[in-house]
């Protein structure tokens, strides 16, 4: 097989991916850097987050609120050191991206605006119109342009690591366009992989969120963190989860229930329709489940209210919520209120990292939604992701770039033998399947109607351990796929069975972390464990693969000045 | 050009190039009369050749110009004048109505600049008018 | 019987699989499926059903399914469109026939290639050019900008590079070496930013001979945008501007270049 050689690899071109990609190819311009990603970089689902990303950038804010704000949100599980570097880079990470281009919205005199976010006690949501994601996306993706010494390998899938001896040396990937299977050595790896939307039937997340990070390095040994925490956003639109961003709420948007009722006045009167997701969204949940719902053909739903705003309004500050309703629920915002239902969102697990991005497998790093510093905790606040993937990104550039300059390569002919091991394994599995009867589309949908019903919003120890006997059958059926697909060329089949495989993996974790953790804490609400238990559980919690499924450690969570408290809004 | 940055594919895979026929122009309605109007510039250019043969005409004196004159209003002249008038129209038309797109922004909406187009037209039709009478 | 709609899609396979079989060959050809009819089904939800539940090697791109991604453009009935915002409902009881991108190579199926694409999209230098390159170092401060001075390029940055305008150019059809109309509005959209120095950079590429000059103004590439970015105005507007900077470098005395 073929060696391309490289000093580091990112893979992934999403927001979190380019960030790194031109911290390293700005400041290390003599290493050499390539970002490897499935689909073309702008088509990342970072380019569909809407509604903002929030930094501390004017003097009514200040850095200690931001991180409270933060560490509240994340209902004590987040890392406050990691936070504290989070908010202080984020101030900085806001204003170099509007230097590359990044249209934010403007104030009169030309100073960047803000919005109000929910669990934000502050206006200090940046934003681009309802656009936020795309714009930062298409930014990043023009800027990395100018760097000739940053590499790209469009449309190839990263199928393993190549990992010798407890170091990085590589990845095996694939080129789908070919079809053909190449080494690419690298001292150093950054996975920017983003979340695990697609575990979820209704899930506002893309096709491509099928966390590969995640199982790549899991399968390495490097352990993944607190997966169990899966974020549910309150409004996915009927029917099937596309997301009406929370600025929504945010510049003014009620929410009622079908007796026309605002009812976030009995589950947070302080904050109201903007509270943290986590809490609207069980609200919602509770007035569906107390009959209070409205019932259509998509099942029941509340109404999300933007008539008051007005159409200039909705128009200036939120375009794409109108043009989503349209679109995809045939409505108009402006004349009618938008049926709505809580949707699976945000993965605030992923591979275990530091606070700049390192894991335990010397070598390789990780960033944004697919990787756990963690700065979310239990429950991420909204636009807090996107000032992420801009700080952890340039941080786990510079950490890797740092390490790489002064480690060795792996020699090549123990990459051809890695390699060869994980062709093998590839070919057996995935690609002489001729004797296999199962079909990749009918596991996938299996899984994402057993974690619909049985890892959702609202968890049960016995949902929970018949999600989990469902994911080990699903798992025995994965063995015995076959693919149709004879040529090589553009084959999706395969790269979509290999995801199917990473699906499995994650979603395996996900289950038990869910069913380990025995209290209810940010997005992780148990009905049989309704408190927050400090005493037993203000711990992460990490996943290590072993053959007969994942083995879980706890790791405690690092406080600096704010102790735990109860969380009222 | 310079494309360091994109991924290297050593033995790029077989891409197939649909043909383009000839008739291209006729599946869409909007490239028909795009063809329609790539045409009219032909049409204009003969109108403006007949303007230089009736100027140079009118230079070699009267009796040249009146006998063209009496050529002109022949059946199968006066068709082709009326012909060539239509393509011109089209041509301007089309023109005022591409133009409010190129110029109309900000204050200025496309139909407002086309407006304005219009007014300049007819206001510059009355000031030759008055001109020759 | 439920309701059925028929969809015919053009299918093209480069290479004939390992065991070489010759009626897997390399013909573009059209398929025709049958299958039930949901009318609140985009045509992406019916591509996924077809290849989840009837044939697993129908090759397309996609992901969002919000029409922001960009990647699932398609002839539908011979018009470019985003596939995941195009309803089944729009055709039903006819049929819908389903081509890769007009204009562009095929790769596989309805996956076409966008090398060229990429290549143009970064020959315009789409990025903030300061004579200064020390200032987009600078995070002290943000540069200043009115909403109004916004106005002026916002449109033309909403461009998502689907390349439904590059299927529907017939300039872009017939000579491939146009710059065409996505990557000029982007030029547009660069060069109109009140932070950006880079105008003159860009003539070079977007005043030769392959810039906006090839353009015969058809007007299609609007007409299909799904983000309203109005190339076809971008584009006449910098032939306009450059002919004016023409203008003025000749009377200067330069070479008019
Ligand atoms: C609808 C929606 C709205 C949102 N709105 C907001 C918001 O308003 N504010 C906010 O802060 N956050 C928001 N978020 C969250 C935020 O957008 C994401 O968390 C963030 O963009 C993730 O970025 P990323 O770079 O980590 O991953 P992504 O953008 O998902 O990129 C992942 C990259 O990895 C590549 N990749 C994955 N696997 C492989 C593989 N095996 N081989 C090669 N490449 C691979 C993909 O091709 C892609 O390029 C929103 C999310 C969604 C879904
Ligand atoms: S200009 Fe419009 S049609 Fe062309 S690529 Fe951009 S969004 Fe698509
Ligand atoms: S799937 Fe993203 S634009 Fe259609």
């Amino acid at each position: 097989m073929d060696v391309l050689s490289h000093d580091i690899l990112i893979v992934g071109g999403g927001g979190a991916g380019l960030r790194a990609g031109i911290a390293i190819a700005h400041a290390y311009p003599s290493l050499k850097t390539a970002v490897i990603s499935k689909v073309y970089p702008m088509r990342s689902h970072t380019v569909a987050a809407e509604g903002g990303c929030a930094a501390v950038i004017k003097d009514n804010d200040n850095h200690d609120l931001h991180a409270f704000d933060t560490i509240k949100g994340s209902d004590f599980l987040a890392d406050q050191d990691a936070v504290e570097a989070f908010v202080r880079d984020a101030s900085k990470e806001v204003i170099q991206i509007e230097r590359w281009g990044c249209p934010w919205n403007r104030e009169e005199d030309g100073h960047i605006a803000v919005r109000w976010f929910g669990g934000m006690s502050q206006k200090r949501t940046l934003h681009a119109a309802d656009k936020t994601g795309f714009h930062l996306l298409h930014a990043l993706f023009q800027t990395s342009l100018k760097y000739d010494n940053l590499k790209r390998y469009d449309e190839w899938f990263v199928a393993g690591l190549l990992v010798d001896d407890g170091k990085i040396g590589g990845v095996l990937a694939l080129n789908i366009r070919q079809g053909t299977f190449h080494i690419l050595a690298a001292k150093a790896v950054i996975l920017c992989t983003g979340g695990v939307g697609r575990i979820y039937a209704f899930t506002s997340n893309a096709g491509i969120k099928t966390g590969d990070g995640a199982a790549l390095a899991y399968r390495e040994g490097a352990p993944i963190k607190d997966m169990e925490f899966i974020q549910f956003h309150p409004s996915g639109l009927l029917k099937n989860g596309i997301l009406i961003t929370e600025a929504s709420r945010g510049e003014g948007g009620y929410l009622f229930n079908k007796d026309g009722k605002r009812f976030m006045e009995q589950y947070a009167p302080s904050k109201m329709e903007l509270a943290p997701r986590d809490i609207v969204s069980r609200s919602i949940m509770e007035e569906i489940l107390a009959g209070r719902g409205l019932d259509g053909p998509y099942g029941s739903y509340v109404h999300l209210d933007l008539r008051h705003l007005g159409e200039a309004k909705i128009m200036e500050k939120l375009p794409m919520v109108r043009e989503l309703c349209i679109d995809f629920a045939g409505m108009d915002p402006v004349y009618e209120p938008i049926p709505i239902r809580p949707t699976m969102h945000y993965t605030m697990g992923g591979v275990h990292t530091d606070k700049d991005g390192k894991t335990p497998l010397a070598g390789l790093y990780a960033a944004g939604e697919g990787a756990c510093v963690s700065i979310h905790g239990g429950n991420r606040l909204g636009s807090n992701s996107l000032a992420e993937i801009l700080v952890f990104g340039a941080r786990a550039g510079r950490t890797a770039a740092e390490y790489a300059r002064q480690a060795k390569p792996c020699a090549s002919e123990r990459l051809q033998s890695l390699a060869k091991e994980k062709m093998d394994f590839i070919q057996r599995r995935y690609i002489r399947t001729e004797n296999g009867t199962e079909r990749v589309g009918a596991i996938l949908s299996d899984l994402r109607k057993t974690m619909d019903e049985k890892v959702g919003i609202y968890r049960r120890e016995e949902g929970l351990r018949e999600g989990i006997e469902a994911i080990q059958r699903l798992k025995e059926r994965f063995n015995r796929i076959r693919l149709t697909q004879q040529s090589q060329v553009f084959n999706t089949e395969l790269v979509g069975a290999m995801e199917m495989d990473n699906m499995l993996e994650v979603a395996h974790v996900v289950a038990l972390g869910a069913f380990n953790r025995k209290e209810s804490r940010g997005g992780h609400a148990r009905k049989d464990y309704p408190n927050r238990d400090d005493a037993q559980f203000l711990h992460h919690s990490l996943a290590y693969q072993t053959p007969d499924g994942p083995r879980m450690e706890k790791l405690p969570v690092t406080i600096t000045k704010w102790q735990p408290e109860e969380r009222k809004y | 050009m310079n494309t360091p940055n994109t991924s290297p594919s050593p033995e790029v895979t077989r891409t197939y190039r649909r043909p383009i026929p000839n008739t291209w122009w006729l599946k869409q309605r909007s490239t028909i009369l795009f063809m329609i109007r790539e045409w009219s510039s032909v049409f204009v250019a003969l109108y403006a050749i007949c303007l230089l043969g009736q100027l140079w005409a009118l230079s070699e004196g009267a009796d040249r110009y009146n006998a063209l004159l009496a050529r002109s209003l022949s059946g199968g002249s006066l068709v082709l004048h009326l012909v060539i008038g239509a393509f011109v129209l089209y041509h301007m038309v089309t023109w005022f109505k591409i133009s409010g797109r190129i110029f109309g922004s900000g204050p200025l909406s496309p139909g407002a600049v086309t407006a304005i187009n219009y007014v300049v037209w007819i206001a510059a039709s009355i000031g030759i008018f008055y001109w020759i009478f | 019987m439920a309701d059925q709609i028929k969809l015919t899609i053009w299918r093209y396979n480069p290479d004939n699989g390992p065991d070489n079989r010759p009626d897997k060959g390399d013909e573009y050809r059209p398929q025709t499926f049958t299958i039930p009819y949901q009318k609140d089904w985009s045509i992406l939800d019916a591509l996924n059903h077809i290849k989840a539940e009837v044939d697993g090697s129908l090759s397309y791109r996609w992901s969002c399914r919000m029409a922001i991604c960009g990647s699932c453009g398609m002839m539908v009935n011979g018009t470019p469109r985003l596939t995941c915002s195009t309803y089944l409902n729009e055709f039903h009881p006819n049929e819908i026939t389903l081509e890769p991108l007009a204009n562009f190579p095929i790769i596989k199926d309805l996956v076409v290639d966008l090398t060229d694409f990429m290549d143009k999209l970064r020959s315009v230098k789409p990025w903030i050019i300061r004579e200064n390159k020390k200032d987009d170092e600078d995070t002290s401060s943000e540069y200043l900008q009115t909403p109004a001075q916004m106005e002026s390029y916002y449109q033309q940055s909403l461009c998502i590079n689907c390349t439904l305008c590059y299927a529907a150019c017939p300039a872009y059809g017939l000579h491939s070496d146009f710059l065409g109309p996505a990557a000029i509005a982007l030029t547009y959209r660069y060069n109109n930013d009140s932070r950006d120095q880079g105008r003159e950079d860009r003539r070079k590429v977007v005043a030769a001979e392959n810039g906006v000059w090839k353009c015969p103004v058809v007007g299609d590439c609007t007409e299909v945008c799904p983000k309203h970015v109005d190339p076809s105005a971008a584009i006449q507007r910098t032939k306009v501007n450059s002919a004016v900077s023409w203008f003025f470098s000749f009377l200067k005395g330069g070479k008019g270049e």
